[in-house]
């Protein structure tokens, strides 16, 4: 399994709003894979954080995800039913809009790690 | 539809959590000749329009908040305001749309009402995010090429001729993910960029750290992208995430 940030964005009171995915391969030959995916709230003072909120996605194929503000969005295109009445073959997109309440959280402290001089460089 | 009532085997809006609360769903209404063949990035403007990518016939469709199509910025190409492998739309707002073309390196500019093609400009590497400064974008690549590293800079577009300035920017070193396995920056990338107080906030997609880089302060009469390099103010700080999870080696901290 491996984790993957997808999404980054502010939320309305300055902090830090990330989308994971915590990615599985299902077919090397295909590369294929399936996720699950979670929201964290990082504080505006980068000093606390509400970790790994599971958003529910249908685990077929991997969505698209965009954080805009205190929404999170989520775009998955899906094979419709044969009772949908769609063509065969013909694949549907549908958006999920979540709005984040933080009120709820148990925030865990974060810890910084030592500033690296050397990561930096000016061109 | 909410969420919560979909009955085709799509996701479901959560019950019992205490963070995310299902606000709306809605289906696209896609027809015969536009269609998402298959998404590759996803957008949101302020005035809620809704832009999605398609890898499949390189272009941009622009949807209302009602799923309705609105317009199509680019095509399939190598000419002018087109795509040869469309990439993430790394940033909007209501005067312009930014989208990364991968396949030729660069950024196309397009006016958001019309959805007029405005300009290009050679992208350094594969842009992945931007934000928009007034009338400049800056913008965050990777070159996975060139060393593998980030650069940030800063576009400046002439809405009218379509020139764009670069400026000086700064780079950043790829995270041990990255250089332990080669595959990674072409695969993730760098994920996100966003303006943070005096700085930046960068986000690499394979690792777990949150980058918060301060370039301005002290230095920004010089250049508003050089980093605060002395030691009394460190360029940058490495907010580490909290896992709930176990994680793999390729997010390890």
């Amino acid at each position: 399994m491996t984790s993957v940030l997808v999404a980054l964005g502010r939320g309305t009171d300055g902090s830090l709003v990330a989308v994971y995915f915590d990615e599985t391969l299902t077919s090397k030959s295909a590369r294929t894979a399936r996720a699950d995916v979670f929201v964290s709230v990082v504080s505006a003072n980068l000093k606390k954080a509400c970790v790994d909120l599971r958003i529910p996605v249908d685990t077929v194929s991997l969505p698209e995800v965009h954080v805009a503000g205190d929404t999170v969005l989520v775009v998955q295109q899906t094979l419709p039913s044969r009772a949908s009445g769609r063509a065969a073959g013909e694949p549907e997109t549908d958006v999920w809009k979540y709005a984040i309440d933080t009120s709820g959280c148990r925030w865990l402290p974060l810890r910084r790690s030592a500033p690296t001089r050397a990561a930096v460089n000016s061109r | 539809m909410g969420a919560c009532e979909s009955s085709q085997g799509v996701p479901r809006g959560p019950s019992d959590s205490p963070l995310l609360v299902a606000a709306e769903s809605l289906r696209l209404r896609e027809s015969d000749s536009l269609y998402i063949g298959r998404i590759g990035g996803l957008y949101t403007s302020r005035s809620g329009d809704l832009y999605v990518s398609d890898l499949f016939l390189d272009r941009v469709l622009e949807f209302d908040a009602a799923g309705r199509i609105v317009r199509v910025f680019g095509q399939k190409g190598h000419g002018p305001g087109e795509s040869a492998d469309v990439g993430s739309i790394v940033a909007a707002n209501d005067s312009a749309v930014a989208v990364a073309d991968w396949g030729s390196g660069t950024l196309n500019i397009y006016a958001s009402r019309g959805g007029r093609y405005l300009g290009s400009a050679y992208a350094r590497g594969r842009a992945t995010s931007a934000f928009f400064e007034g009338d400049s974008l800056v913008v965050g690549s990777i070159r996975s090429t060139e060393g593998a590293r980030i650069d940030l800079y800063r576009l400046t577009y002439a809405p009218v001729t379509g020139e764009a300035e670069w400026k000086r920017g700064f780079e950043l070193g790829l995270p041990p993910a990255y250089s332990s396995n080669s595959t990674v920056s072409g695969l993730y990338g760098l994920v996100s960029v966003l303006p943070w107080r005096d700085g930046y906030v960068v986000a690499f997609a394979a690792d777990s750290l949150i980058r918060v880089c301060r370039d301005r302060g002290s230095c920004s009469s010089r250049s508003p992208f050089r980093p605060v390099c002395d030691a009394a103010s460190p360029p940058i700080s490495l907010i580490a995430l909290p896992w709930k999870h176990g994680r793999s080696a390729s997010c390890s901290r």
